[in-house]
């Protein structure tokens, strides 16, 4: 459906994203995870012929976006960062419009905002202002706008910002029930997100792809890594270096009696450190099991 | 031409709608009414004293000349500054809200959507044109009006809208802050009138003569005249094709820059 090959653009001598290859089947739900800057916007953005790439190729079904640019769009529903929304228009008319400009014929105009309005549950609002929603109904007008013409592929950039946690597991219901009939691509932040939504997921970090697995592949990878946080009362240099020696112990920073350790089984080597720990008599205060975050993600699959 | 007849009515749709056109069409009116009032005024005190003073003789003051061409001089020098002001929204707001993305990731070219706008700013301003009739015809109800000069004078000041509505949304197209481009319409427009001043430096007939073609002032004058010459027409559709075509590339450079 989306055949991407040795992708880049750059912004004079930064490059945004560098050589990009990746392939996104029909009927997918494929995450695109990254932190801030990564490059997911930017590749959002070529794929939809919203802005040229410096090099490389993508094909949206087939055809090429830079040689075809009007098919491509015509088989894809984008979502921006911005919501691109006019202000000063009705919903239902804000996303007629939109259909007939996505080349919607006259007569499917009406169903295709009826559906949109009824799948993005708007249907209370259609006939108010944009100017007057609040964001969280922005955000799913956004979202209507790019399903109202019922595109092949979705482009939907961290389509879930700015929501409450209400709306965010709604519109994570609403992904999800698009698959199989579209094929979507969205990008986030949020690694919850991904998991919560996406077969497959493809990580980005500096323009690069670090990662591109199933859900259940990265979670292999991600798995034999739990990290735990101590805190102690009387710390000394002996026991610091004994936690670091210790074997299971992948990686141990921190000091002055605050220390967070990555240790590869989460069965037993909690209870190793805490029973060191009160022999040593350190005076145990804390221990915890902390949740990986995206950065660790990356220091783990790229190192 | 769908895809543009649907910005076109988009467009429309919003100044008709908006309450700025309506209020700008209210001042735009009053100052207007408020002109035409007193120059027509002064014209019937000006007969009178004529027709005193010749007893009677001759055919009396020319109406067209001393009001009606007066009456579409003065929509000319609102519109100088007026149509950039109505079109300046056309490219600015969409930048500004995003929306400029929707257009461009949808399946229609910069033509269309160039397009589709200009002939909407045109529209709008042929409204504002439209408006200024209803003085002309009133009058008739008291008083002779040459209708065939009549006409001829307001194809070219339908004309002359229209080049400064193409020139607005070429403005607009260039930045997306309001005052900038606003601004920058309002130079474009008065420069259609001084451009014909070059032919003065010149000594060479030839550039005299190619300046005294671009001189808006010499063509809008046989309109007012009443005399509707081919070259006329040539010159206001160059000039609304050359504006539309250097928007149709600004537009475009957005895709490959």
């Amino acid at each position: 459906m989306i055949e991407i090959t040795n992708l880049t653009k750059s912004y004079g001598t930064l490059k945004a994203i560098d050589r990009l290859n990746f392939k996104v089947n029909k009927g997918e739900i494929v995450g695109f995870l990254g932190p801030n800057g990564a490059g997911k916007s930017t590749t959002m953005k070529i794929i939809t012929g919203f802005m040229p790439p410096t090099d490389g190729m993508v094909k949206v079904s087939g055809f090429d976006v830079f040689e075809d640019p009007i098919e491509v769009k015509k088989r894809i529903g984008y979502l921006p960062e911005t919501p691109p929304l006019y202000t000063d228009m009705y919903v239902q008319d804000y996303l007629a419009y939109v259909a007939k400009l996505k080349g919607v014929t006259k007569g499917k105009v009406k169903n295709g905002v009826d559906t949109a309005l009824q799948k993005a549950n708007l249907q209370d609002v259609r006939k108010r202002m944009i100017r007057n929603l609040s964001k969280g109904y922005r955000q799913r007008v956004g979202i209507a706008q790019a399903i109202v013409s019922d595109p092949e592929i979705l482009i939907l950039d961290e389509p879930t910002v700015g929501l409450d946690p209400k709306q965010v597991a709604e519109i994570r219901t609403l992904i999800r029930s698009l698959a199989g009939h579209h094929t979507v691509v969205l990008s986030t932040h949020i690694l919850s997100e991904v998991q919560a939504i996406c077969e497959r997921i493809i990580i980005i970090n500096k323009g690069k792809i670090v990662a591109e697995d199933t859900l259940e592949g990265l979670n292999r990878r991600m798995s034999g890594v739990t990290r735990l946080v101590l805190k102690i009362k009387r710390p000394n240099q002996e026991f610091e270096k004994s936690l670091k020696d210790m074997s299971g112990v992948v990686h141990c920073s921190g000091g002055h009696g605050l220390y967070s350790l990555d240790i590869n089984d989460a069965q037993s080597m909690p209870e190793k450190i805490a029973e060191h720990a009160v022999k040593s008599n350190v005076g145990l205060l804390e221990m915890k099991s902390q949740d990986m975050n995206l950065e660790d993600i990356f220091i783990k699959l790229t190192s | 031409m769908k895809p543009t007849l649907t910005i076109f009515w988009k467009e429309l749709k919003g100044h008709l709608t908006s309450p700025s056109y309506y209020a700008i069409t209210f001042f735009y009116t009053l100052l207007m009414s408020y002109i035409y009032f007193v120059q027509l005024r002064s014209f019937s005190q000006r007969s009178l004293q004529y027709m005193i003073q010749s007893q009677g003789r001759g055919d009396g003051l020319n109406l067209h000349q001393q009001v009606i061409a007066g009456h579409i001089s003065f929509i000319n020098l609102i519109f100088l500054f007026l149509v950039p002001i109505i079109t300046v929204k056309y490219f600015t707001e969409e930048k500004k809200a995003r929306t400029f993305d929707l257009l461009l990731t949808s399946p229609i070219t910069a033509t269309q959507i160039v397009m589709g706008k200009m002939m909407a700013a045109i529209a709008a301003t042929w409204i504002l044109v439209a408006i200024s009739l209803i003085f002309p015809v009133v009058t008739s109800l008291f008083a002779q009006i040459q209708w065939g000069v009549l006409a001829s004078s307001y194809i070219g000041i339908f004309l002359l809208a229209a080049i400064y509505a193409s020139i607005g949304v070429f403005a607009s197209s260039l930045t997306d802050s309001v005052l900038v481009s606003g601004f920058m319409g309002i130079i474009l427009c008065l420069f259609t009138w001084f451009v014909s001043w070059g032919s003065e430096i010149s000594e060479n007939p030839l550039m005299q003569e190619i300046f005294g073609y671009l001189s808006i002032a010499k063509h809008f004058g046989q309109f007012i005249q009443g005399s509707v010459e081919i070259v006329g027409f040539a010159f206001c559709f160059s000039l609304i094709f050359f504006f539309g075509f250097i928007t149709q590339r600004v537009v475009e450079s957005a895709r490959w820059r």
